[in-house]
Parts: C-alpha cells; structure tokens; sequence
C-alpha cells in the first residue's frame, strides 16, 4: 500500500505544505454503527480525491470535520483546529456541497446563495453582490431569479456549488457531484471543479465512488473501504494495469458473440443494458465489431465503460463491499 | 385470455389537470408491461386498479368487482408503489409482520410468510437490521417483499427496478417472469423500454394519459427502425466512415463533429445503416457509437406521429 | 469558455464576521410567511379585540353608568389576553409549525448547520418567528390598549395601584407567546411535514385541553387545569389580572412550574432533533 505519510514526504525533499486537514486513527460510530473503524491521513492543499463504495465512511470522515459527529477515539484537525471544539472557526473556511438535495422552498438562486452568504457571516450587501458573481461564475446567470424548485438535476448541483462557493472558502468539500447528471452536465461540472481547484487555486476534497470523475480532476486519492484506508496516493501509482472496458449493446443472439470474444480472452458481465465487455491486452474496439460481424450480430452501442473501483483497485480493496 | 383487470372508458383528472383519458383495455394473467414517459399516467393507471383512488368517469373492474371500494380486494392484490416511504426505525422483518398482522394471518403464518417474501427478494439476511440503514436497492426490495408477502392473484408494480444495479434487477426480473409463469396477474410499469422488455413480451404503451398501443413488445424495436434516425460515432478515421456509408440511398445527412472525431449520420433505415457500418466501424476505428434517438420519448414521439 | 465570463474573485477584504449570526434566519423565514396574504389578514384580525375593548373603554368614559354593567378596569387587560391567545394558537400553526419540519424535509438543514452557526443559533433564529409574530398580536395591543386607556379614561387608569398592568400585560405575553412557539417548534422538529406538525400542535393543544374539560367536570377540582397548557395560560393570566375563573384557580406557583417543565422539555426536544445528520439506533 502506498500510504504517503506527512513524515515520509518531508524526507522526500520535497517542498512540503502543512496539510489542511490531518486524521490519526479515527473512531467514529453512527449509533451502533462503527463507520470509521479507525483511519488515517491527511489532506494536503490542492485537489484530493476521497474515494470508496457506497457506505465506505467518506460521507462520515466529511461529516466529521464539519463538526456533525464527534469522534469516539482518534483525532482529527482542520486548518489546525478541532472541529468539535471550534466548529465555528472550521466552517467558516469550508464550503460544503452536500450529496443530497437541500433547497429553501420559495426562494430564488439569487436569495437562496445571498442567505447561504449571510449565514455564514457575510453582511447582507456583500451577500448579495456575491451571490450574483457566484451564480454567474457557475453558469446560472440566466436563471438566477427562478425559484430552485423550476431547476433540473443538473441545474440544482449548481446550485448547491454556489451555495458552497459564496463564502470563499478555503477548502471546498463536494459529495458526489455527478450525482444524477447526464454525461454533458458531467462534463461541464467536473470542468467547472477543475476550474476552481487550478485557476483559482481553492484546495478541495473531492468524494465520489466514481474513479473517472475523481481523476479528471484529481492526482492524489484516498481510498477507504468499509471505514478503513484501503490506499492513498497517487493514483497512478496505485492502480494496476488498466483494461479497456466497453459497454456494448447488439441485436440479435448474442451468445456465439460473447463465446468468442471469451476465446479472444476478453471477459464480460451483463450490464445495465447490454454487456459489459473488458478488452484483453492489445486488443480494441474494432475486435467487438469484427466478433459481432462474424457471429451475425449487429452492434447498435457502443461506449467506453466507466470502470467501478473495484475493478481498478482490486488488491487495495479486497472483496466486493456489500451493497 | 380471461380479464383479471378492465378499464371501461376510465378517466381521472386532477382539477384541470387529465392524468388518464378515456382509457379502455384488459389485462389478463402473465405479465404486462405498462410503458410509458414519465408523466404519462402509468402510476394513476396502477393506482386506479389498486382501488387507491376512485375513476373521475367510467370503470375500473378488477377480479369482477369495482376496484374503488371494495376492500375484500385488498388481500387478493398486492402493490409496489414508487414512492419511499417508510417507518424508518422498524427492520425490515418488522414493517413485513406488521402489514401481514393487518391481513389477518395468525402470528406463525405472518412469520412465515414474511420469511418467505424476504428470501424472494434476497434479503433475508437483513431482515433484522433497520430499514433507515437500508441501501436504495435493499429498500426496493423490501417494498416488493411488502407486495409479495400475502400471495395475491394480482401484482401491480410501479417501476420496481428503477435504479437498481444489475445483480438485483436480474433477480426481480426472474421473479416477476416466475410469477407470471405461475399464473399471476402482474402488471409492471416503466419508462425504460429494456426493463420492460426484459420481463414481458405484452405491452401497454401509454401517452399523455392515453393508451396508444397494445402488442408485442418487440414490434417496437423493429417500428424504432422503420424511422429516421440518428446516429452518433467516434472514430479514428470519420472521412473513411463517411466515404463508406455516403453512396447509400436511405443515409439523409452526415455531419462531422467537434475536431474531426465525431460523425452524425442521419438515416431513413437504421437498421441498414448498422448492417452497412459493420464492416467500415472496424476499418475506421470506431470506438463510441449512440443514438440519442433511442430513448422512450423519441419513440413515443413518432409513434404518435405516425 | 462560456461558463466562466465572470471570474470569481478572492474574497479579500474579510471583514468581521456578523455579531448576530442569527438574525437572518429569523428575516427571511418572516419574510416568507408574511408574503402570504391571508397570513397578514389573519395578522389583522388579531387586533379585533383590541378596537372592541377600546370602544369598551370610550363607551364608558362617555355613559358612566355602563361601568356597572361592563365594568372597566386592570381586569380588561386580562380578558383582552384571553382573546389574543386563541389567536396566537392559528398564528402559530400557521406561521410556525412548519419551521422546522420543512428543513429536516428538504434537507435545507444542512445548508444552515454547515455554516458558522451554531445549533442554538439556528433554534434561536427559527424561535424568534413565532415569537415576533405572537408578540404582535400579544404585547402590542396590550400595551397600546393601555395607553389608549391612559389617554381617554385617565381618571379611571392613572392611578398608582393600576400600574401593575403594564408589567402584567408584558409577563403574559412573552409568556404566551414563548411557551406557544417552543411548543410548535419542537412538534414541527419531530416531523417532515408541515401538516402534520400544524396539526400535531393543535391537536396537542386542543386534546389536552379536552382532556382537562373532561377531567374537572368529572371531579370539579382545579388543579386539573396543570394538564392543559392553554389552563396553564390562562391560570397565570387569572392570577395577574385578578379575573374570576375558579376552574384554573390553581396556585400561579404551580402553573408556572408546569410550563418552565413543558419549555424545558421543548428544548431538550429540539437538541435532540436539530441535527445535520441522521442517527439511526
């Protein structure tokens, strides 16, 4: 495992920054639940990616530093402080974009991110020019008079980045923000973060269970599994060597077709709507339109698939975690 | 095919809202799929036939009695809602018992038959833990458990793989086939045309509170490839696909995409079209093909049409 | 790009963070609720009683006489309460039930308790709601009551063994309207919906007050008025105004107790509920 320590890094001679946040063996229990069986860390300043499957304990470890949870054992700091006994001072240099929706009925964007900008502390004026430069800056200039109510999916987790941004933190927290966009909304948002972790230079952790979002945007990640570290680094060095991986739907019966891209050692598993089919070395696409040809199938679609955690960081994680 | 469930002229408005307009069918045992876009009326039809709610006009018959107001219906028809809504601090074992007790089954039955709805949908060896810490898919399998558990002739399903992974979705898919083989009355509804296909051959297409057709499923996907179409490919070499599909009679337009790497083709003949890439998608490289045509409110769109 | 043609800026100059971290919340909730008209007639409509008692006042500064059959003095202030607290149990309802139980649904909560703010901040901040708009309907008829009084009836009013009214007038309310809005606060943070929290409330109330009916006519003795809360309220407003009604005529001592005890409990009801995240046992 690739654990890169504070420790390890300053003998690297490397110019080292103070991390944003440090962990060391955190315990933290929802109830009877042990979510953090003790983890781990640090996040340095820059972008971060902290990823896992679902219930892994990511939401968890950011729950815990903004202060929602306090820890049973184990210790844990933001920007030098304790997030249990100074949550104020924590919050304030954090902006948090929550996975789950969280709108105020009835208000406007432009209201609802001068009120977000008010209550963290501020004053109304200021709220409010920048809750407007804000809303333009994430592409919701049009709309910003509309309630949030009329918004799309994708349209909403801007929403949700401008409530996170008005502030100006100094570390952006993001919970899954791909969640429910297509794959243009996708694109456009993971730009927009990029955007904000190098031109802008704002540190962010950015949590998902999706690698393809987390390295687009990201070159060091965390990984956690079942409330522990399962790795962290860099991902290039942590991940093994990388299978392309097609989503493929066919007309016809596909069973000779999927016999012989096994015999051209290539594996497959039904997907959502088709199969998911993963290349074995040196071969590309054009071997499924060749199989499809010759076992009288007809390719209808085609995608590069997006590769689960799993099937990257197979040795770090172990076993399937239970879904 | 004797009806289970009849619609005679059923409408139901909400104030000056139709959801359901003038509809008229029958559904008889095995499974039929209700498919739809969203906001079509597929969860007002459900509704109507659980007896949840009432017909603004004309009937609503299921197993030969009215289905609004006639309670005895209740234990021979079972219902998955789409909504989530539960009591959050009771197990999963619990919620079942509770809905079973209210069935009147004496306490050994319940507990059995609730057993047995929990190992249909794999989720036995949860039962004890509490549904707030269920996962999505875990907690659309204890709502089919809760539709399942007291045996009724008649399921009515409203979008029940909705958002599950695909481990799941085969395992709901495969009962619902059982229970259709068995003989049950079970009507699935969805808006994702392979979900439905997966699980029945007879569907329902609804519209805009309308039925607009009654067959083969499959007579969709060869009546999606009577119509125009577009289709979205990424390749090495788009001049090379271009050049190999532009003398064909039925490709209407080619558009190259953003730096050369995307191609458009518009055609008459989709399914020719796919026949004639064969050979060229593996020449020029192809590594990404769609159509962004091949979703339910395109179809639906030139299906009503005509 | 077209995204990002505003740049953001840095935000340099961070000034001092507000001293009184709760207030907006209170404004753009009485925002909210206010821009309803309906709300704002029923607003109106609370101070019915206060034009009726003041043309009590100048019917008799006019016809002496009519003191003897609808006698004028501090006890007016009393009774006015009385009326205003059925009021204040629809402004609640309606201008308070839904505080919190709106935010636990939405998930806004956490958009609040993700900011420099603390819990009591935010409780604070949705409190003082209810709070505002009850004292609308308690504390200033009360108090303008009194002046009207002072200025048309001042042989009658401004005498030094009247001039407990005004603090009286002030205790009553805050107490009524406090005890009403912690009540509705913490029935609204155990649900998600509006409705349900509106009619927990009056249920509450209004059950508990059913069941004190039933209970003193069943064995005629006051102290069954320490289980309803609007007795409690009304037993306090009895002692402070001298009113006569010997079904709440309980030791003010006690009354008092009670509702310290229910306001207590409100509290311990919202810590607990209050939270960013969700506790499942």
């Amino acid at each position: 495992m690739a654990e890169l320590g504070v420790e390890e890094a300053r003998s690297l001679g490397e110019m080292v920054e103070t991390p944003l946040v440090e962990f060391k063996d955190l315990v933290v229990s929802y109830g009877p639940v042990q979510a953090l069986a003790g983890v781990s860390g640090a996040f340095l300043p820059g972008p971060t990616g902290l990823l896992g499957p679902n219930g892994a304990g990511k939401t968890t470890l950011l729950k815990t530093l903004l202060g929602f949870l306090d820890p049973d054992r184990g210790t844990i700091t933001a920007f030098g402080r304790d997030p249990a006994k100074e949550p104020l001072e924590v919050r304030r240099r954090i902006g948090y974009m929550p996975e789950v929706d969280c709108h105020l009925p009835g208000m406007t964007a432009a209201a609802f991110v001068a009120f977000a900008g008010e209550l963290s502390g501020l004053p109304r004026d200021e709220a409010i020019s920048r809750a407007h430069e804000v809303l333009y800056y994430v592409g919701l200039g049009e709309a910003r008079y509309r309630t949030v109510e009329t918004y799309s999916t994708g349209m909403k987790q801007r929403v949700k980045l401008a409530q996170a941004l008005v502030h100006d933190p100094d570390l952006l927290l993001l919970d899954e923000p791909t969640n429910g966009l297509d794959p243009a909304g996708r694109d456009e948002m993971l730009a927009l973060i990029r955007d904000i972790s190098e031109r802008r230079q704002m540190s962010l952790i950015l949590c998902s269970h999706l690698l393809r979002d987390v390295e687009q945007v990201c070159e060091n990640v965390i990984v956690f599994n079942q409330g522990r570290v399962a790795a962290s680094g860099r991902i290039a060095d942590l991940t093994g060597p990388r299978r392309a991986v097609y989503d493929v739907r066919v007309k016809g019966d596909a069973t000779a077709f999927l016999t012989d891209l096994k015999d051209h050692g290539c594996e497959w598993r039904e997907g959502e709507d088709g199969y998911r089919v993963s290349m074995s070395d040196g071969f590309g696409p054009e071997l499924i339109f060749r199989t499809a040809r010759e076992s009288g199938v007809q390719v209808r679609f085609l995608r590069p698939g997006a590769e689960t955690l799993e099937d990257v960081f197979l040795r770090a994680l172990g076993h399937e975690a239970e879904r | 095919m004797s009806a289970t469930l009849e619609f005679v002229r059923a409408s139901r408005w909400y104030g000056q809202v139709i959801a359901l307009n003038d509809v008229t069918t029958t559904i008889g045992p095995g499974v039929t799929g209700l498919l739809g876009p969203n906001g079509a009326g597929k969860s007002t039809f459900l509704k109507l036939a659980a007896g949840q709610l009432a017909p603004s006009q004309g009937e609503v018959r299921m197993l030969g009695q009215p289905a609004w107001g006639s309670p005895e219906l209740f234990h021979r028809v079972g219902v998955c809602p789409e909504a989530d809504a539960f009591w959050e601090q009771l197990t999963g074992l619990q919620f079942l018992l509770g809905l079973l007790r209210l069935t009147g089954y004496d306490e050994a039955e319940c507990r059995q038959r609730a057993e047995n709805a929990l190992h249909e949908v794999a989720l036995l060896d949860a039962k004890d833990r509490k549904i707030g810490g269920y996962s999505k898919g875990m907690r659309q399998r204890v709502k089919l458990a809760q539709a399942l558990a007291h045996e009724p002739e008649v399921l009515l399903l409203d979008e029940p793989v909705s958002g599950m992974d695909p481990v799941n979705r085969r395992r709901v898919v495969d009962l619902v086939r059982r229970l259709g083989r068995a003989g049950r009355t079970v009507v699935v509804s969805s808006h994702i045309l392979h979900e439905v296909e997966a699980m029945t051959r007879r569907v329902l297409l609804i519209h805009n509170g309308r039925i607009l057709a009654e067959g083969d499923v499959r007579e969709i996907r060869d009546l999606m490839d009577e119509h125009p179409h577009t289709v979205a490919l990424r390749a090495r070499d788009t001049r090379a696909l271009a050049r190999a599909v532009v003398g064909l009679p039925h490709v209407i337009s080619l558009t190259f995409g953003a730096e050369g790497e995307w191609l458009t083709v518009q055609t008459a003949k989709p399914d020719e079209l796919y026949g004639n890439l064969a050979a060229a998608a593996e020449e020029a490289g192809v590594s990404e093909m769609y159509s962004p045509d091949e979703n339910l409110e395109s179809v639906f769109r030139y299906l009503v049409a005509g | 790009m077209p995204i990002y043609e505003q740049t953001y800026r840095r935000h340099e100059a961070r000034g001092p963070l507000r001293r009184v971290r709760f207030w907006p919340i209170t404004r753009e909730a009485l925002r909210l609720i206010l821009a309803r008209r309906w709300f704002l007639a029923l607003l109106v409509a609370a101070w019915l009683p206060f034009v009726v008692e003041v043309i009590r006042i100048y019917v008799v500064t006019r016809f002496p006489e009519a003191n003897r059959i609808l006698p004028v003095d501090g006890r007016l202030f009393g009774e006015l309460l009385g009326w205003q607290a059925f009021f204040t149990m629809f402004i609640t309802i309606f201008g308070g039930a839904g505080l919190v139980a709106n935010d636990l649904r939405t998930g806004a909560i956490l958009v609040y308790l993700s900011r420099p703010l603390t819990r009591r901040d935010y409780v604070v901040g949705k409190l003082g709601v209810p709070l505002l708009l009850n004292l609308s309907a308690t504390l200033a008829p009360g108090l303008l009551l009194y002046a009207v009084a002072l200025a048309l009836a001042p042989d009658l009013f401004w005498k030094w063994d009247l001039a407990w009214i005004a603090p009286a007038v002030v205790v009553q309310s805050l107490t009524v309207s406090m005890v009403m809005s912690l009540v509705a606060l913490a029935v609204s943070s155990l649900s998600r919906s509006v409705r349900v929290a509106g009619l927990g409330f009056f249920g509450l109330l209004i059950g508990l007050e059913v069941a004190r009916g039933i209970l003193y006519a069943l064995y005629r003795r006051p102290e069954t008025a320490l289980l309803s809360l609007q007795a409690d309220l009304r037993s306090l407003g009895v002692t402070l105004f001298g009113l006569a009604d010997r079904s709440v005529n309980v030791p003010w001592a006690y009354a008092a107790a009670m509702l310290a005890a229910v306001s207590i409990g409100c509290l311990l009801v919202l810590r607990s509920r209050v939270r960013a995240v969700e506790i499942v046992q």
